[in-house]
């Protein structure tokens, strides 16, 4: 036995690779490119020389070569008899596409069967916006729920709350998502990227995610024997927001870690008239801590993330008649005034690799604790207080056959339970434990200019309650899909299913929930909803232009909704949750970035984003976005000779259409457009600053999107934001 | 090895203040009492500014009505009287009335 053990742990593969970056044209070598190894997390930065080490543990892990001025180089590891590895860079006047690897499937974008989009949270030309879903709500097709600047929430192709299901360095975030008050907790802190998957994707997710994915990952480890910090403060002058930020990055040959720390503060923001939001401040502290370590060719990640947050909940009434200028102020404050939300997360997570040869198995476990308290009346009191904890697995095994074939397969589930405390005066939803299972089986096959991928998934839950004893929904879901490349043409056809058994708070919920002002009541009829998508995206790459079109159908079984009756309960408006036989969300999304031959610094950039939701009697579903077009122009500044360079200008304009089609009891929308304007700034001396200048909504617009949480009282968006922000790095 | 230019002293430092940077505080609140009548909130009248214990206090014995009241806060009349023994509430820390 024990000999068995010896050979299943045997390091079957490690390798100390050298890698060397040269100029394809010139030969000549490229200074300080950089070497990310997908699987190990690592970005490396190769000398002045355009050499570096590193020591791969992983067979067929992407691996992504890049550096200024070139376009970057991605290419599966295989290991060669020679440890030398020379990779050439083209150069390139203009970067259009940026190469990607999904954080989930360790495949690069061109090869990805689905379209999925990668959106980088920490690289430094992305504009500043107020919190992290103002960066994510820029993707084409994804919109977010405002309630004030403090909370937002993520909206895929239309679906939101517990239909978008969130995921942090693979964890599962359980967040009480299902009332539209429950934003994000988390924010940018350490964050690299975020991958957005559209549309039902239980195969890889499991069950929930009928409208889609949100995974986030974290920053890179540094390469070995190195350190890298950072500061950041930000400065908004609408909110007289600050935000301030601390990293630090330390590596040795064995061990890794990154920790992050910061916190922010926001009074209560201006409108354009002038005058204030009453209680839309808010304020957080956040750490993050990653720990990695590797020895042969096994890998361990211990992470860990605390977020705490004290979020003002601005525009309460009980009126059912409410005047606007009740909730606006001509003084601004920060100071913490009922009704407020307090939630306080922790998420620790541990991640296990070992690498065979040609496989690589995975196992991840966690634990996520989210405490909700919401204050209503009463500052020492809660009106409703509840712990979620949430302990999710995740097995994994990937197999590389041969170069065209691959195959994964896992098993994944969660325990969860929900806990109400005694000292709130309310219990919206009761106490309750579910546990989850899940298993899936997926295979690759690439051929010639044809990819194809098919894969089928089980799940299983099963509720417990005090209320009932128990109930339990399970589910067979299927994905296929298949990629056909041709020149400078890419067109990618999937089909994926998912499924989503009703939750708690759509079953058993009887009581205020003061975040939104309803009473809500659940039903304990509602049967698991079920969603199948069609989706098909063409690509087309040249060295000037990149567009894309990506239109897609979305139908669903058993919609679950939550509706308003003409009844109240203690001055509450009461709301019920219903289901309709069958509903569809169809659209698209279309991409184009064009940077004209003659002007070589210039980039456009636009978007358009279009999606209707109706019912199965062709009415219109609530908290349909509006139509949004989107453009940015950004022109690159060329080498200058200053300590103090300017680098990049950019011009941005969002549009909103006007929307008509609404459900029966939301009002329409207005057309709106906003004008964001940022420079970005680099000096450097010993040591390097990047400082950014902008202005979000340049014209100080008054405008309120459909899917505010203030529209119903009238209460617009914030006015005209002047921001900056500093960022000293040390190395 | 690491590279040398690096200060832990400064950084520590630095994150040391990053993660004090957030203190509690004494908790105080002005609170009034309040009685719903058919829906609609009035406000009875002010009973001042509470802190910590005290304020815990107020919020969780609520308001015992000894005389009827005939009018709200600001002097306007109520659509029913208040008696005594009637169930009345005390709202503490709002910014502004509903």
């Amino acid at each position: 036995m024990k000999k068995l053990i010896f050979i299943f742990f045997i390091p079957l593969f490690i390798n100390a690779q050298s890698f060397r970056v040269i100029d394809k044209e010139s030969k000549e070598v490229i200074p300080y490119a950089s070497v990310e190894v997908h699987e190990m997390q690592i970005q490396s930065m190769c000398d002045e020389n355009g050499a570096c080490d590193i020591k791969i543990i992983s067979r067929n892990s992407p691996i992504l070569v890049s550096a200024e001025g070139y376009e970057s180089k991605s290419f599966i590891y295989k290991p060669k008899e020679s440890n030398i590895h020379l990779i050439e860079l083209e150069k390139a006047h203009i970067i259009l596409n940026e190469v990607i690897i999904s954080p989930t499937t360790g495949i690069i974008q061109q090869h990805n069967l689905s379209n999925v989009f990668l959106k980088s949270i920490s690289s430094p030309n992305q504009l500043i916006t107020s919190n992290l879903m103002g960066i994510i709500s820029s993707v084409p097709g994804v919109y977010s729920i405002q309630t004030g600047a403090g909370i937002s929430k993520p909206v895929i192709r239309g679906m939101s709350g517990l239909k978008v299901v969130t995921f942090l360095n693979g964890l599962r975030i359980e967040n009480q998502q299902w009332a539209n008050d429950h934003g994000i907790n988390f924010s940018g802190l350490g964050i690299k990227a975020v991958e957005v998957v559209k549309g039902p994707s239980s195969l890889l997710y499991g069950a929930d995610a009928l409208g889609g994915v949100l995974y986030f990952v974290d920053e890179d480890y540094v390469s070995p024997n190195t350190v890298q910090s950072s500061f950041e403060t930000q400065f908004e002058s609408n909110s007289l927001s600050t935000r301030n930020i601390a990293n630090l990055k330390i590596a040795s040959e064995k061990f890794r870690l990154n920790v992050h720390a910061g916190f922010q503060n926001a009074a209560d923001y201006q409108i354009p008239n002038g005058t204030f939001v009453v209680n839309s401040r808010f304020k957080g502290k956040s750490i993050k801590t990653s720990l990695g370590y590797n020895k042969d060719s096994w890998m361990v990640n211990l992470r860990y993330n605390h977020n705490s947050n004290q979020i003002g909940l601005p525009g309460h009434t009980h009126s059912a008649n409410p005047n606007p200028y009740d909730f606006q102020s001509s003084v601004q404050n920060r100071y913490r005034v009922v009704p407020f939300q307090l939630i306080s997360d922790h998420y620790l997570s541990l991640e296990n690799k070992i690498f065979f040869g040609n496989s690589v198995l995975k196992l991840l476990t966690g634990f996520t604790s989210n405490s909700l308290t919401e204050h209503e009346e009463k500052v020492t009191i809660p009106g409703i207080k509840m712990l979620l904890t949430n302990f999710p697995y995740h097995l994994s095994y990937t197999t590389h056959f041969n170069e065209d074939i691959t195959w994964i397969s896992g098993a994944q589930g969660m325990w969860t339970k929900n806990m109400n405390d005694d000292s709130a005066l309310n219990i919206l939803i009761p106490n309750s434990t579910s546990n989850d299972y899940g298993a899936y089986s997926l295979l690759q096959y690439s051929k010639s200019q044809f990819e194809t991928q098919i894969g089928f998934r089980y799940d299983y839950r099963e509720i417990n309650s005090n209320q009932f004893i128990s109930k339990n929904f399970s589910k067979l879901n299927g994905s296929f899909g298949l990629v056909y490349q041709k020149n400078s043409f890419t067109l990618r056809s999937n089909f994926s299913s998912g499924f989503r058994p009703p939750h708690l708070s759509e079953m058993l919920a009887d009581g205020v929930h003061h975040g939104t002002n309803r009473y809500e009541i659940g039903s304990q009829d509602l049967v698991s909803e079920f969603a199948n998508q069609y989706d098909v995206s063409l690509d087309y790459k040249s060295e000037h232009v990149n567009f894309n079109m990506n239109p897609f159908y979305n139908s669903f079984k058993n919609y679950i909704f939550v509706e308003p009756t003409a009844d109240f309960i203690d001055g509450y408006p009461v709301y019920v949750y219903s289901q309709a036989p069958s509903a569809k969300t169809y659209g698209g999304e279309v991409y184009f970035h064009y940077h004209p031959h003659f002007v070589h610094r210039i980039h456009i950039e636009s978007d358009f984003s279009y999606v209707i939701g109706q019912d199965n009697n062709n009415n219109p579903l609530p908290l349909i976005p509006q139509t949004r077009m989107n453009t940015n122009i950004k022109y690159e500044f060329g080498e200058q000779k200053n300590k103090l360079k300017i680098q990049t200008l950019i011009f941005q304009r969002t549009e909103y259409l006007d929307k008509d089609d609404v459900s029966s009891f939301e009002s329409r929308s207005s057309h709106y457009q906003i004008y964001n304007v940022e420079a970005n700034f680099l000096y450097q001396a010993k040591q390097l600053t990047r400082i950014k200048l902008g202005v979000r909504n340049l014209f100080n617009t008054r405008y309120i999107n459909h899917l505010s949480n203030l529209k119903g009282i009238g209460l617009p968006s914030p006015g005209i934001n002047f921001y900056f922000s500093i960022n000293y790095l040390i190395n | 090895m690491l590279k040398n230019s690096f200060s832990f002293k400064k950084l520590g430092l630095s994150i040391g203040l990053v993660l004090l940077a957030s203190c509690s505080s004494e908790e105080c609140a002005d609170c009034h009492v309040v009685v719903d009548i058919d829906g609609m909130e009035y406000e009875l009248m002010e009973l001042g500014e509470y802190c910590d214990d005290a304020l815990h206090s107020v919020e969780e014995d609520g308001y015992a009505v000894a005389d009827t009241i005939l009018v709200d806060a600001d002097g306007g009349l109520l659509p029913s009287p208040v008696y005594p023994g009637d169930p009345v509430e005390v709202h503490c820390g709002e910014e502004h009335d509903h």
